[in-house]
Order: C-alpha cells, then structure tokens, then sequence
C-alpha cells in the first residue's frame, strides 16, 4: 500500500513540476522578498520616469509575481495594473505629479476572502515590491486610447467594468468572474469601442481577442478547484483560455491600439 | 497505511494547485510589511511623502476606486457618464505628447485613519 501512495505521489509530482499551469497575481500590495523597499521605490520612480520622458499618461504595466522559470509556457509576467499620470495632493499640502497604480486585487483571506476582489490605487512602490524579477512590461497606448483611457478610469464606468467574483484562470469572454488581467482587458475594450456595455464587450472580444491558452493536466483541472477556490474553472469551456500581457500586447498591436510595448528592467 | 494512503493523496492533490497558489501572498495593504516599507525608504535617504490621487469632480462620490473598497455602479448612467468624460477628454488639446514632469519624491500610502477602542477616562 505503501508502495502505491508512493507512485501516486510521483506520478502526479511531475505535473507540478514540469506543468506550472496557472499565471495569475492580482495580489494586493504583494512583498515578494526580491527587492528591499528602497530597490523597489527606486525601480517604481525609474519607470515612472522612464513613462514621463515618453509623454505617457496612461501605461498598462505588467510584473512578475513568480520566477520566470516557473511560469507557463509563452507568459513571462503576471498581475497588470494601469499606470495613470496624476496630479497628487501631498498631505504637506503641496501638488505633485507622478503616477498612481489602478489595480485589481483579490482578498487576503481574512478580512475578504481570496475570491473576492476589490478595485485598488496605490503607487509604484507597492507595484513593484510584488515584482520577483528585474523587469517589468509596459505598454503604452496611442494618445487617443490614453485619451480614452483616462476618460474610463475617471467614470463610473470603471468601477461597473468590475466583477468582484475573482478566479485565477479567468475567461476573458465570460463574465462570472474576473482577474486582474481580464479586468483590465474590459476596460481596454471599453474603451476601444466606447461601451461600457458588458454584453457587448465579450461579444466583440470575442471577435477579436486571441486569448492565451493555459496548457492545464487533468488533474490540475479536475482538482484545483478543490484545492485553492480562486482556479474557478466554470466559466472555461475546451481548452483554458484567459488574459495575459502577452495576449492584450497582441491585440492592442493588432488593433493599432499601443503606440510601444517594451520591457523596462531594473537600473 | 489507509491514513497513509490517503494522506499521500491529499499532499497529491494540494500539490497540483501548489503553482497557482505560490503566485499569490496576502493582503498587506496597511499592516507592518507597509510600515516597515515606509521606515526602510526613509532609512535609504529618499525623500517620501504621503499622498492622494487629485480626483476629478466627475468622479467625486462615485468611491470607483478607493483602497480596500469594492464598488460597483452599473446600469446605462454609468456608460452615459464615461461618454461625456471621453469627450471632455479628447477636447482637451495636446495630450500624451510631450514629456511630462515627475516629482522626485516617492507617493507613499498612509495607513488608515486609527482605529483604537475608545475608552474614556472615568471622571
């Protein structure tokens, strides 16, 4: 009996191994361990530098929340944020001007549960103390679509775009939940084709979103759900398919949505 | 060896998840990791400084996108309202063009207002 737990236990071990299915990271305010404080605060100011000296009010930005090693196939960064130039009122009372971080965050499990998320603006700091490696991804819309962009965040429209029922591995054409990748998708298309319309929204991406497709074992199907709510699997049908940097820097490209895409790393 | 058996099957299954869940940490948003943060930056040198997000008056009172707080607005006012908002903003001239200025201090979040059981003094 021993004996066949043991090849149980190695027959399954490979598929965490080898098969790391699931890119996700919309955690709130996550500390990686990567970087100190200081590295992450001076990381933050030099893309926001970078992203000023470009002209960019409005950045889709993109870490990694997992070694690169570790993640899927194809993907390379896990929770997106947009990055939108601001004015800041200093608590001294001063006007600053830097850019405020517009996430999707899920619960921490104790004050909200894990699928649970919530709509959260913070600063570079934080977005980058979640980071495990030395880059990050930027993408920077057209000025019409920064226009756009602006315009969303700043409406009620936003906050409507949010499904608060969140899920890992969440499809970009179903709404019964969300990450912060698809989140940020819908607000991207929304903007794209000025409706805040969800119905019409998956309808269109539906036309002309390539969505990245997670390779998944059976078992990582059949008992992840169990194991951690948050890889909700039935808004998927077929194959696993859901938002990534990858896929929306396709689209946007496609569409001639994004005047660049870049890495930025680390100076 | 039932209990091994089974135990052996569990720490199976949980390791099947094991990818998505080491993606993810907890909630930190206002605790000790972020006090520590703060005292960190200040220790290295870099000037920082508590601030908020000026919000247009649009947005005022809609709470779209406050720490900790969920908010959903729905229905066609919501898309009504984002309509103007684009408008307003594609009037607005030059826009995402030229480089733009960015104060050398780091925007941190305070924590939140203190939350301490009120227990006055007896007279």
């Amino acid at each position: 009996m021993r004996a066949i737990a043991l090849a149980g236990l190695l027959a399954l071990a490979p598929l965490t191994i080898s098969e790391p299915a699931y890119a996700q990271d919309s955690s709130a305010a996550a500390v990686s361990g990567r970087f100190t404080a200081p590295e992450a605060a001076a990381f933050g100011k030099a893309l926001e530098k970078d992203l000023a000296a470009r002209g960019a009010r409005v950045a889709l930005v993109w870490r990694s929340g997992r070694p690169r090693k570790a993640m899927p196939a194809g993907l390379a960064y896990t929770h997106g944020a947009l990055w939108i130039y601001r004015e800041v009122a200093a608590a001294d009372g001063r006007g600053l001007k830097g850019y405020a971080v517009y996430n999707l965050y899920h619960g921490d499990g104790k004050a909200r549960p894990r699928t649970v998320s919530s709509l959260v603006q913070d600063w570079p700091t934080d977005f980058m103390l979640g980071s495990v490696e030395d880059d990050v991804a930027v993408i920077v819309p057209t000025p019409e679509m920064q226009r756009r962009l602006l315009g969303l965040v700043d409406s009620p429209t936003y906050a409507a775009l949010h499904v608060p029922s969140y899920s890992l591995i969440d499809s970009p054409f179903d709404r019964r939940h969300q990450n912060c990748n698809t989140f940020m998708l819908d607000v991207i298309a929304a903007a794209a084709w000025e409706t805040g319309e969800p119905a019409q929204i998956a309808l269109n991406l539906k036309a002309w979103f390539r969505p990245s497709v997670i390779k998944a074992g059976p078992l990582q199907r059949l008992f992840g759900p169990m194991i951690d709510a948050r890889l909700a699997t039935d808004d998927q049908s077929g194959p696993i398919v859901t938002a990534s940097y990858e896929s929306i820097a396709a689209f946007m490209r496609d569409n001639r949505l994004s005047s660049e895409t870049y890495s930025f790393r680390r100076p | 060896m039932r209990f091994l058996t089974y135990a052996a099957f569990c720490a199976a299954l949980a390791a099947t998840a094991t990818p998505a869940a080491a993606a993810d940490s907890v909630y930190s948003g206002a605790s000790e990791e972020s006090a520590e943060a703060v005292a960190a930056i200040a220790e290295a040198g870099i000037k920082t400084v508590a601030g908020v997000v000026t919000v247009p008056l649009a947005v005022a009172g809609a709470g779209s996108v406050l720490a900790g707080g969920s908010a959903q607005v729905l229905g066609e006012s919501a898309s009504a309202v984002g309509e103007e908002v684009f408008d307003a903003a594609a009037e607005s001239g030059e826009f995402a063009t030229s480089p733009l200025s960015v104060t050398d201090e780091v925007i941190l979040k305070p924590q939140p207002a203190p939350q301490v059981p009120y227990d006055a003094q007896p007279k």
